[in-house]
Parts: C-alpha cells; sequence; structure tokens
C-alpha cells in the first residue's frame, strides 16, 4: 500500500513538473548579449560621426546619401543629410517628442510626431518574438579600430529580410547594418565612416535652428475601441498576418478615416490600414494583380511591399518588408472581395463627373 | 430696457466698446432672461471650440503645390458632354471596358503608405537611427525638389 | 510596446514670409504663404464644405485661382484674409451652381438634424462632433460660414468681414443668428454643458 502511494505520488510529483515546464514561454534560448547591448544603445550612448546610407529602391536604382550625426539621447538627435546624386539636402533633428525636417537652405520643412519605444517593454515582449522568429549566429571582429561582434538574423519564415548587425563591443552601438532581401538581393546598408564616443549631455545646449517655417504634420493618436468603432462604421474586419507577427498597438492619424494596426515579429513591422468602403481605390503607384478571389493591387519599394484590396466592407492596405507572395497569402487567407460590379464602379466615376462639373 | 439681442453675442466675444460692455453688464445684472441666454451662447461656443481639428491628409499639400501654375486643370465639361458620355458608359456595360481610371481626388499615394510604415519602424530600438528618418523622409523632398527645380515664373 | 507621440503645434510666422528676397520666385513664395495658412484654411474648406472630398476639391481649386491672381496680392497684407476670401467666394460660385441640378453628395456627416433626447454615449465618450458637426451642415451658407471663421477657425469679426465681403456689424448679427439656431439643434447638448457634464 506505502509503496502504491509513493508511486503515485511520484507519479502525480512528474506530471507537475511537465505541467510546469510546458506553461513556462518557450524560449529559443537565452538573448545574445550583444543583441540587448543593441536595443538598449539607442537610449543609452551619445555620439558624433558621418555614415553613408544606402537603399536599393528595386534591382537597378539606389538611393545614398551622406549623413552627418549628432547622438545625445534622449533629448537630441541631428541629423544633416548630403545625398549622393541631384536631390536636396535636408536635415532631421529630434528633440523630446518631435521631429522636425526642413531644408537647410530655405528653412521650410515640416513638424511631426516621432514615434518613440518604452525600452523595457521591448524586452520583456519583442525580444522573445524575435528570438522565435530568426536563427542568430555571432562572430567576432574588428572595425573603426574598434573590437566589435558581428550577428546575424535569418528569419525563420522565408519571405522577410536577413539582418546583418556589425555591434560595437563596447557600448552597443550598431556601427554597420546590412539588410538582404528574401531573394538574397542587397536592400539596404549603413555604416559609420567616422565614430566617436561622446559623454551623455554633449549637445545639453543645442538649440533649434531660427527662421524655420514650419508646417505641421497630421497628429498620430492611440485609437480607442470606441474610435475604431465609429471610424469604421462597426467593428474591424479580422486580418490575416504572415507568420511570426504580433499586433502592437491601433492608431489614427489626424481625424482621417483610416485605423492604422501596428504589428511586430519582433524586428520587421508590418503596418494594417484599414477604411470603410467597398470599392477600393487603388494607391497611385501600384497596379493590379488578378487573383482567384479578387482583384489586388500591388507596389514595391525596396525591401517593402504594398498590398490594397477590398473584403467584408473594408478597404485594406498592408505594407510590410515581407515578400508579395507573404503578403498575397495573408490578403487571400483574409478574404479578398471580387471585382466590384461595373455599376458600382460607373455610379462612383458618375458622382465625380457631377461634381466636377 | 429691452432684451439683448446681437449685442450678447459681441459681449461675448468681447468685440465691444468698453461703455457698450458697461451698459450690457448692468443690464445683465437686472435680467435672468438675458443672462440665460449668454449662458446657452457660451455653451454653444463651448460645444463648437471642442469639435476636434480636422487634419488635411498629408499628401494634399504636396499635390496641391505640384498642380498649380501647371497646365489647364480640369475644364468644366458642357451639358452635352454629360449626355455623350451617357451613351458611352452604355456601351462600356455592354464591352465591360473601363471608360475612365477612377477619379478619386483624395486617393493617397503609394509612397504615403509606405512613409507611415518607415515612422512606425522607426520607433524599434535597433533601427538604425540615420536610416530609419532617411526612409522615412524620402516623400517631402522629392515633391519639393520637383517644385523649386521648375524654372517658370508667372 | 511602441507608442506613438502627439506632435507640437508650432506657431507660424505669418506675413513675414511675404517679405522675402527678390531672388525666390512668386512660385516658391505662394508655397511658403500656402503652407503658413494650410491648416486653417483647410479647416475653413471642411467646414464650410461638410465632407473631406468637397474640402480638398475646394481648397485645391481655390490655390489655383489664388496662384493665378497672386500678382494682385499685395505683399506684407494679410495672406489668409485674402485666400480665405477666394475660398468663400469660390464656394459661393459651387453652390450656384449645385442649385441648378442635384448632386450627391459622399458626406460622412449625414443623417437628419434633430433635437429630440441627446444621445447619452455621445455625452459620455465625448465625441459630441457628430451631432454639432450635422447641426452646422444644417444651417444656411451664409450662416456657416461666419460661424466656421470665428468659432471654427478663431477669426476676430473683422477678419471675418473682410474675408465675407460685409460689414461688421453683418458679421455680428449673422454670428448670433446662427448661434442661436445651434442653440435649438442642439439644446439637449447644450444643457449638459450648462450643467459640467461634459
Amino acid at each position: 500500500m506505502v509503496r502504491n502511494s509513493t508511486e503515485s505520488l511520484v507519479r502525480v510529483a512528474l506530471l507537475w513538473v511537465l505541467v510546469g515546464a510546458m506553461a513556462a514561454p518557450a524560449r529559443a534560448g537565452p538573448i545574445p548579449q550583444p543583441l540587448l547591448q543593441a536595443v538598449r544603445a539607442r537610449a543609452a550612448v551619445a555620439y558624433r560621426g558621418e555614415q553613408i546610407v544606402v537603399a536599393w529602391e528595386g534591382a537597378a536604382k539606389a538611393q545614398a546619401s551622406l549623413v552627418r550625426i549628432e547622438h545625445d539621447p534622449p533629448a537630441w538627435t541631428r541629423l544633416d543629410y548630403v545625398p549622393l546624386g541631384p536631390s536636396l539636402r535636408w536635415t532631421v533633428i529630434r528633440r523630446d517628442t518631435v521631429e522636425i525636417r526642413f531644408d537647410p537652405l530655405r528653412l521650410t520643412g515640416t513638424t511631426g510626431p516621432r514615434a518613440s519605444t518604452d525600452e523595457d517593454a521591448f524586452e520583456t515582449v519583442h525580444l522573445p518574438w524575435l528570438l522565435e522568429n530568426y536563427r542568430i549566429a555571432t562572430a567576432q571582429d574588428a572595425l573603426l579600430g574598434r573590437k566589435v561582434t558581428r550577428v546575424e538574423l535569418v528569419p525563420s519564415a522565408g519571405d522577410r529580410p536577413t539582418h546583418r548587425l556589425t555591434v560595437d563591443d563596447e557600448t552597443g552601438v550598431v556601427l554597420r547594418s546590412e539588410r538582404i532581401g528574401p531573394d538574397g538581393s542587397l536592400g539596404e546598408v549603413t555604416a559609420f565612416l567616422r565614430f566617436e564616443i561622446m559623454p551623455v549631455g554633449w549637445r545639453r545646449n543645442a538649440t533649434m535652428p531660427a527662421g524655420l517655417h514650419l508646417t505641421p504634420q497630421a497628429r498620430v493618436r492611440t485609437a480607442s475601441a470606441a474610435d475604431i468603432i465609429r471610424v469604421l462604421g462597426g467593428p474591424p474586419v479580422g486580418v490575416a498576418v504572415p507568420a511570426g507577427f504580433h499586433k502592437t498597438g491601433e492608431y489614427l492619424t489626424g481625424d482621417g478615416p483610416v485605423v492604422q494596426t501596428i504589428y511586430s515579429d519582433g524586428l520587421s513591422t508590418l503596418v494594417v490600414y484599414q477604411r470603410r468602403g467597398s470599392v477600393a481605390s487603388p494607391p497611385q503607384g501600384s497596379r493590379v494583380v488578378p487573383t482567384p478571389a479578387g482583384p489586388i493591387w500591388v507596389q514595391r519599394l525596396g525591401l517593402r511591399t504594398l498590398v490594397h484590396w477590398s473584403h467584408a466592407g473594408r478597404v485594406l492596405t498592408m505594407v510590410g518588408e515581407v515578400s508579395r507572395a507573404g503578403l498575397q497569402i495573408a490578403a487571400e487567407r483574409t478574404g479578398i472581395a471580387s471585382a466590384p460590379r461595373i455599376w458600382d464602379r460607373l455610379l462612383v466615376w458618375l458622382q465625380e463627373l457631377v461634381r466636377s462639373y | 430696457m429691452p432684451h439683448l439681442t446681437d449685442q450678447l453675442s459681441a459681449y461675448l466675444d468681447g468685440t465691444l466698446t468698453p461703455e457698450e460692455a458697461a451698459a450690457v453688464a448692468s443690464h445683465l445684472a437686472e435680467c435672468a432672461e438675458c443672462r440665460g441666454t449668454l449662458d446657452d451662447l457660451q455653451a454653444v461656443r463651448n460645444l463648437l471650440r471642442a469639435v476636434p481639428d480636422r487634419a488635411p491628409h498629408p499628401s494634399l499639400l504636396p499635390r496641391t503645390l505640384a498642380r498649380v501654375g501647371a497646365a489647364p486643370h480640369r475644364k468644366v465639361a458642357p451639358r452635352w458632354m454629360i449626355a455623350a458620355a451617357g451613351a458611352a458608359v452604355g456601351l462600356a456595360l455592354l464591352l465591360q471596358v473601363r471608360l475612365l481610371p477612377t477619379p478619386h481626388t483624395d486617393r493617397a499615394a503609394g509612397i504615403w503608405y509606405f512613409q507611415q510604415h518607415a515612422v512606425f519602424a522607426a520607433a524599434h530600438p535597433m533601427t538604425d537611427v540615420a536610416l530609419a528618418s532617411y526612409l522615412s523622409s524620402v516623400l517631402p523632398y522629392e515633391v519639393l525638389r520637383e517644385w523649386s527645380a521648375t524654372p517658370q515664373n508667372p | 510596446m511602441t507608442s506613438a507621440h502627439v506632435t507640437l503645434n508650432s506657431t507660424l510666422p505669418v506675413d513675414e514670409l511675404a517679405h522675402t528676397t527678390d531672388v525666390t520666385s512668386a512660385r516658391d513664395r505662394f508655397a511658403e504663404l500656402l503652407a503658413a495658412h494650410w491648416d486653417r484654411a483647410y479647416r475653413f474648406a471642411y467646414h464650410l464644405t461638410g465632407n473631406a472630398a468637397d474640402s480638398d476639391d475646394l481648397i485645391q481649386q481655390a490655390a489655383e485661382e489664388a496662384f493665378r491672381a497672386f500678382h494682385r496680392f499685395q505683399p506684407g497684407t494679410r495672406f489668409d484674409r485674402w485666400f480665405f476670401r477666394i475660398m468663400h467666394n469660390s464656394f459661393v460660385d459651387r453652390i450656384r451652381r449645385d442649385r441648378r441640378r442635384k448632386i450627391f453628395s459622399l458626406d460622412e456627416v449625414t443623417g437628419a438634424v434633430t433635437s429630440d433626447a441627446a444621445d447619452p454615449s455621445a455625452i459620455a465618450e465625448g465625441a459630441l462632433d457628430g451631432p454639432v458637426l450635422r447641426a452646422l451642415h444644417a444651417l444656411p451658407p451664409d450662416a456657416r460660414a461666419v460661424i466656421a471663421l470665428v468659432d471654427l477657425v478663431g477669426l476676430p469679426y473683422d477678419d471675418a468681414a473682410e474675408i465675407l465681403h460685409c460689414p461688421v456689424g453683418t458679421v455680428r448679427s449673422r454670428l448670433h443668428r446662427a448661434r442661436l439656431a445651434l442653440r435649438e439643434w442642439l439644446r439637449p447638448y447644450v444643457d449638459a454643458m450648462k450643467r459640467g457634464d461634459l
């Protein structure tokens, strides 16, 4: 009798251990130190330097710029861009919660909100997603006379970019980064040409230039559930997103009729725009792709793809660093409205024509 | 003294001379009905002021500037054109042909969506500071560049 | 979690912009003036027309007309008064044309104005813009214009008089009558506001 109860006790104990193990959040491994450092560096390390930034828009077209950087977190970042090629110079200044961009010769520009992060939430929420969705490899190296760690983040899903970061061992600042598309082509490269650590507070007395004429950009604010229902005229339609993406927020821009939902897979950002409507007015610059269910519109810009379609009385636009195939599958899984009846399109066209009379 | 009329609104908006304002104030001291009306006017004004600001679409200003001074804008279509268009529409129904591209005046440029995406992506702490801003800055400066390159002077 | 921040409302110098060097073209000067007054101009256009599509059209058309007439604009004078007047004239023309035919309105603000019980959830959530904007849109265009300029854009009486091309006394009486009309349509909300419920 005693043996049996001991056995069953042991069995129960083992069962609890098993349950405990299953209930613990699935972690793909410990967070590599260089990654943690890189996450914290932007808000903690002050520096100045010069970078080169290159972004490919398609296979043959690239935009490049030199940029002089002053970074003194949390209150001051100044970026002076000198584009390579026939573009105007421009300057970006981030001070506290505001970001202004202006032409340094004409002193005209815009002022707008600056999206910022809650670092603690990032480490507890986003980093675990990153570990789930990316395989991480590291190697030691040297750059600009400093000891660095090369970190490669390869997505398990085959539809989004691989990131290669060169992280400074001492401070965690990313001295060089490359983002490579799922097809293996280089999408974006940034690299410091000159880099110098500065004491925090070194730009404490920095001021905005005088005489700026700035146009305010539309406010972005968090959308409440009531806002969403009011803007959409009903509850939001469920949207399928590529594997590994989790919702992180919902916003309205200005007082417009579009709800923006943001998703992250820990590293890459996906945005879904939703508005009321049944005839999808396609974005300028997109081209139509017929699918078995109905038409979608597609546009690419470098590593990013935009897919636009209508479904269940809503017009949806999904933008992310995901391949067209990946976003098309998401659209198909969400549901795609068949092509609007010619009657609907004619009615809309007639309304426009009469209004323009 | 008879009840106040539009002097009440002017009083509320502070556009009366000091003498006029004093006269209104002394009437209000003795007239409950006018006081009530003044309270109502103030409430209406507060309701109006509470209406949230309507922000224009971010691409509207660049698009407007691009059109200003450009080649002939939409001409007003004379009446007979509507009738002809009606016939053509009938034909289109039969042939399933698109007559015109959908003329939505406030259709966003695809690049606006990309720019917004870059603004949100910039929040990621591992995003390169300079790259994030670079990607989200492309649109306004493309348009401004076109604008300033034109040699025409009206 | 990411969180977005609220924008800073920078104060824009108004007519200093008109005093630029001769080297900058008229087009550049026009662009700067238009940009400086853009948001308020759009607010006026929106409350005049009642919906985004029509206000976009109105402001674009007014901008084109204004640019064609820009040689008549005196540098150093009030660009906003001048441009708002062009917008208002354009709006009045449109109404005269529209009266001749029935127009499909792509209004976001629809539904009859009613003065029965206020919507309690609207009051609770502070989402008053629906009823208020419906009431505003029910006003005749003259009354709507003066309310838009004085109460929604925040201009003084004399600016409104310039823009609407009428004496200040007319602005005052129109404004008063418009506010009284709104009081009737928005009676339950007015009462709630007076009680301090809003």
